[in-house]
């Protein structure tokens, strides 16, 4: 891993398209400014393991589920 | 065809209804090819189910999110869009995983910054995951039972 040491209001530029800019850092907290052109997907790193997790905690149903839904569903007025 | 579930039994399949997912889901790379099961109680009820072929013991509830969030529109990647081949609205079909939390149904979400993402004449489908934190990853489906008509 390339690693670089930066302030506050400098950047970094990643290929010909992509800047990273610092923009500040507060405590343990820092805030970055990312430029790329549209269509390149940025997101924080925990997404996708977020994604996941959730899939996960999703995939365990049962008929009994569905028909558990069901009822729910119509009870709360399914607008007849 | 018929496949063997584990929740459902044995269940009778129309293989050319089965969706392709070259990516897998997230958390289950393995299983690449889905089918979409009606509710028990009929293909009326907002709450299907995703199956997986390839693993009986798979399988997720899906609805569709406009039923429950009207304003569900979220900006699509063209990367997302090209990579399935859709090239128009008409063939774009889109549906969200619910996740029911163990005891209490009631309190029920839906993957909203999760879609999925169909590709209708081709059957080939992916979870994309929506770059802004416009959508919830548990939006609470019976927060607004007056949109569900």
């Amino acid at each position: 891993m390339l690693i670089l040491t930066r302030k506050s209001g400098e950047g970094i530029k990643i290929g010909d398209d992509i800047r990273v800019v610092i923009l500040e850092t507060k405590g343990n907290q820092v805030r970055i400014g990312i430029e790329a052109p549209k269509g390149t997907k940025v997101y924080r790193d925990e997404v996708y393991e977020r994604i996941k997790q959730e899939n996960i905690k999703a995939s365990v149903i049962t008929k009994d589920h569905l028909h558990r839904l069901f009822k729910i569903w119509t009870d709360k007025g399914k607008g007849k | 065809m018929i496949l063997n579930t584990s929740g459902f039994g044995e269940v009778e399949i129309d293989e050319d209804k089965i969706i392709r997912f070259p990516q897998g889901i997230p958390g289950f790379a393995d299983s690449k090819r889905y089918i979409i099961l009606d509710h028990p109680n009929g293909p009326d009820v907002p709450f299907k189910c995703l199956h997986s072929v390839d693993d009986a013991d798979l399988a997720f509830v899906i609805t569709d999110p406009l039923l429950f969030n009207c304003d569900y529109n979220p900006d699509i990647d063209e990367h997302d869009l090209k990579e399935l081949d859709i090239t128009s609205p008409d063939n774009r079909g889109m549906i969200v995983i619910v996740t029911i939390p163990h005891g209490e149904p009631e309190k029920m979400t839906a993957n909203l910054q999760g879609p999925i993402l169909i590709n209708l004449v081709t059957r080939e489908a992916k979870q994309i995951l929506l770059v802004s934190d416009d959508y919830p990853i548990r939006y609470q489906l019976f927060q607004n039972v007056a949109a569900l008509r």
